[in-house]
């Protein structure tokens, strides 16, 4: 997994340093810049340059790209891995052998058939639902079921209060947990779900703001 | 009127195996409608967010779906 490239700030004047330069990473104990493929599978992205979302402004830059935690897939992968194994055990039970040779064969495509679409839509799942956090506005991006998706945004200027939450053994361990962005009047509040580094993510999405909104810089 | 005996004359004759391939080969159209569906949705995820080797979720897309057709066709056959 990514190692540490923590720095934290000395001073004020650091923390309100040049664009995305590496003073903004305090609080972020786990960023990396992207680099290629492997970093593309990260769960956290500083400043990713090759990734793009479609309503993405001319201007606007990406600060912070999220997914939930990888530990969160553990669930999937370790029921996929007993998936594969199933019929391997099953073929020591001779309870399918009623069947003629053929359909016992067919039986087994038609699984492992079924496992690869298990498989990658669990991947799918956890690859697009992702939280960006641009130098503008902060996107949630959801998707359910097959062809159905819900964006909910609130402008940087917007957000009133950002709090981070960790509990239980597993999030305090890998150290994921959920980031809570309250927006002002009827916006929607946004819920970034077992991402990594919570609470540096809310540090950043903090700073982020009251830059904006303090000084009027553009991140 | 069908008798009983009728009845399971008709059933008895029946190849329950037929039944089976055409269970088969339905169950294998809708998945392969399923998988249509995937590359769909594949293309409508990288169109949303391009977050890199797209090409490569596309490929994968491709090819479940000519697996699916693949096997519906080898059903067809060997069934």
């Amino acid at each position: 997994m990514p190692e540490e490239v923590y720095k934290s700030p000395d001073t004020p004047e650091e923390i309100k340093g040049g664009p995305v330069s590496s003073e903004d990473k305090q609080g972020l104990s786990r960023l990396k810049e992207e680099t290629g493929i492997k970093n593309i599978l990260e769960d956290i992205i500083y400043s990713p340059s090759k990734i793009r979302f479609e309503i993405q402004g001319e201007n606007e830059q990406i600060v912070l790209f999220l997914r939930r935690h990888w530990v969160t897939n553990i669930h999937w992968i370790i029921g996929t891995v007993i998936l594969i194994l199933a019929p391997i055990v099953l073929g020591y039970l001779p309870i399918l052998n009623f069947l003629p040779l053929r359909y016992q064969l067919m039986g087994l495509i038609l699984w492992y058939l079924f496992v690869t679409a298990f498989v990658f839509e669990q991947f799918l799942s956890w690859f697009f639902n992702v939280y960006i956090v641009t130098n503008e506005r902060i996107i949630d991006y959801d998707f359910f079921n097959l062809l159905y998706k819900d964006i909910k945004q609130a402008d940087l200027e917007k957000v009133q209060d950002v709090s981070a939450k960790v509990g239980g053994l597993a999030r305090v361990f890998f150290d994921f947990g959920d980031v809570l962005v309250e927006t002002a009047g009827a916006l929607p509040n946004l819920e970034f779900e077992a991402v990594p580094d919570p609470e540096g993510v809310a540090n950043l999405i903090h700073d982020i703001r009251s830059r904006l909104v303090n000084h009027g810089e553009n991140v | 009127m069908m008798t009983n005996i009728d009845f399971i004359n008709v059933f008895g004759s029946f190849d329950v195996w037929i039944l089976a391939k055409l269970f088969v080969v339905f169950t294998l159209a809708i998945y392969v409608v399923f998988a249509a569906i995937v590359i769909r949705q594949v293309f409508f995820l990288v169109s949303a967010i391009n977050a890199g080797f797209s090409w490569l979720l596309k490929l994968i897309a491709f090819l479940h779906f000519l697996g699916a057709i693949f096997v519906l066709i080898l059903a067809i056959i060997i069934l």
